[in-house]
């Protein structure tokens, strides 16, 4: 229902800290342009504001405030969307495993397309309004998604995962397709297919493939390059095949 | 039930809160009457292994009635704003500048008068819901009646609790959820975890750990689970647990870190609760008061406490030796749970 706990603590964008340190200008300028024109179309429209009666602009005030909030979203993302152009156009990003070295051009090229996507992803993980979501964030991002799941209060890395119709993703849930493990990088592509629900508290590894209607159980996890059967249900960590839908007598819920 | 000395005041509470859950049932019973016809829980799951069936999500789809949280929203902005244009007018119209130093207070103000006025708002407007339609536990279908307004009592609470919860303060969450109707005690732990408002009754003294989440509503597949969990005091859940709907920790249970619970399970009181599900189970050490009741636990305790009286604390060159007889000890301890176990086979 609200933000998950673990977006409060630390982000799980990785960024190394010597990059964060040298492009931390180009971070302050991306705030900076986002904000921007908020402000301009908040003074030139506040004008013709004040020409209305009290009552109209007190009834119009709590619009005008959301859609200032949403024209800052798109602007932060448009500015990222031309950032990480840029920077796909040097390196493209590719699946792999790397080393956790900044002469490595991968794992360079990673923290500086995460570093262009801290500042939208962070108005994302602190957003209370849940409309336009999937349209605006995780789609701009480049996940490829249906607009008929629910993943709020969740965790998504933004490149790298396809979602399949009608996913449901719970609170608090994690899914990275990038994970490092001591002098390590692995990015590997993470596949979730139709009808996948996905319970409390799961993280799950880069490189798993969950097949349909498979629901995975609150509070587990999986392995990396962990495959999952179809019509199963998956609990424990790491995650294992407990039964099949037919003996549990699940009907997967209609889409509409 | 046995009850040993000393734990008196446990068995007036527990009956306590028998006469409370009767009561409960009573009322359940004649609201289901009126409304529409629902599977039972214990039919429901005799057929199906309970311990395999999974915990998902109390999350909902975005609909037309989303738009509650733009109501709330609104009606905070309001509020905020026409005592704000007072303080103003004063200032500008009346020349009072001095009063611009109260600015970053009433600026602190604000947040707080935002906050509680939508947590306000939302709790008469649950409380109207609540008349029409009182939520009930047992399992439904998706398409029915009680999704439907469990759906509206979600976006009505949505708001609030994400307000009260990005607040830095750990006190705020607490005052919203009992304004939103949930059931807490004093005293209580809630260390940046997740607990569903509705259908839950918390003890005093309860900790919930890092991370958490307490689930009262899950819906699996096209079905839609609605029971009631109940904390008692003294007990604590660990860090990235999950505790599944219906289960009820009697007072001094303790579920142990990244351990979930399966529907409708029952933690013994003063014991750790270990796996997924959680199935195994460890006294505390702590003290030999505590009363444990299956008979496995009841041998591992009565046999510490004989080491207890027969060591009297030796050196640490005999503490090795008596390693070797404790585990000959365990060797016992398996035997004698075998003989149990026949004898149970033979009685059956």
């Amino acid at each position: 229902m609200s933000s998950p706990t673990s977006l409060k603590m630390s982000h799980p964008l990785f960024i190394d800290p010597t990059i964060r340190r040298r492009h931390l200008i180009t971070y302050i300028f991306h705030i900076w342009l986002s904000v921007l024109p908020v402000i301009l179309i908040a003074i030139i429209t506040f004008k013709h504001l004040l020409v209305l009666p009290l009552w109209l602009i007190i009834l119009v005030s709590p619009l005008y405030i959301l859609g200032l909030y949403y024209i800052l979203i798109i602007c932060s993302i448009i500015i990222m969307k031309i950032g990480i152009m840029f920077l796909n156009l040097r390196h493209k990003p590719r699946e792999g495993i790397f080393a956790r070295d900044i002469k490595n051009k991968d794992y360079k090229y990673l923290s500086l397309r995460n570093y262009a996507r801290l500042f939208p992803s962070y108005l994302i993980a602190s957003t209370p309004f849940p409309w336009f979501r999937t349209y605006l964030f995780y789609r701009a991002f480049g996940i490829k998604m249906d607009n008929k799941g629910i993943h709020w209060d969740c965790w998504i890395t933004p490149e790298m995962v396809t979602l399949g119709k009608n996913v449901i993703i719970g609170h608090n849930s994690l899914i990275l397709s990038h994970i490092i493990e001591n002098d390590k990088l692995i990015i590997k592509r993470v596949i979730l297919e139709d009808n996948v629900t996905i319970g409390t508290k799961v993280e799950i590894m880069p490189g798993t493939i969950i097949g349909k209607n498979t629901i995975v159980n609150g509070g587990s996890y999986t392995l990396p390059l962990q495959k999952l059967e179809a019509n199963a249900v998956y609990s424990g960590g790491p995650a294992r095949k407990v039964a099949t839908l037919d003996e549990l007598k699940i009907k997967i819920r209609e889409e509409k | 039930m046995e009850e040993k000395e000393g734990t008196k005041m446990g068995t007036d509470e527990k009956k306590r809160n028998r006469g409370e859950e009767l009561k409960r049932e009573q009322k359940r019973n004649s609201n289901s009457k009126k409304g529409e016809a629902k599977l039972s829980v214990d039919e429901f799951f005799k057929e199906i292994d309970i311990k395999k069936y999974p915990v998902t999500t109390s999350t909902v789809h975005t609909d037309v009635y989303s738009l509650i949280v733009l109501l709330e929203f609104s009606v905070g902005v309001w509020l905020l704003l026409l005592i704000n244009l007072w303080y103003i007018d004063v200032i500008f119209k009346e020349h009072f500048y001095w009063l611009l130093l109260l600015f970053p207070l009433s600026l602190y103000g604000d947040i707080w008068f935002f906050v509680f006025s939508i947590a306000v708002f939302a709790m008469v407007l649950r409380q109207i819901l609540v008349i029409f339609h009182k939520p009930k536990e047992g399992i439904f279908p998706i398409n029915g009646k009680e999704f439907k307004w469990y759906k509206l009592r979600y976006w009505t609470i949505y708001f609030p609790i994400w307000l009260g919860r990005a607040l830095p303060l750990p006190w705020v969450d607490f005052i919203i959820a009992k304004l939103l109707g949930s059931k807490i005690g004093r005293n209580v732990c809630l260390y940046d975890s997740w607990m569903d408002v509705e259908l839950i009754d918390v003890g005093h003294h309860v900790m919930t750990s890092l991370n958490t989440s307490i689930l009262s509503h899950s819906i699996v597949g096209d079905k839609f689970i609605q029971l009631r969990v109940v904390l008692e005091r003294d007990s604590i859940t660990g860090a990235q647990s999950v505790v599944a709907p219906g289960t009820h920790l009697e007072p001094g249970a303790i579920l142990g870190a990244n351990c979930t619970t399966y529907y409708t399970q029952r933690l013994k009181r003063d014991l750790i609760h270990v796996g997924t599900p959680a199935s195994m189970t460890f006294p505390i050490k702590a003290s030999p008061t505590y009363v444990i009741k299956s008979k496995e636990d009841d041998i591992l305790l009565k046999q510490k406490l004989k080491r207890a009286r027969e060591n009297k604390r030796p050196n640490n060159k005999e503490n090795k030796e008596d390693n070797k007889e404790n585990k000959e000890d365990n060797k016992e301890i398996k035997e004698d749970k075998e003989n149990n176990s026949k004898d149970k086979e033979e009685e059956s």
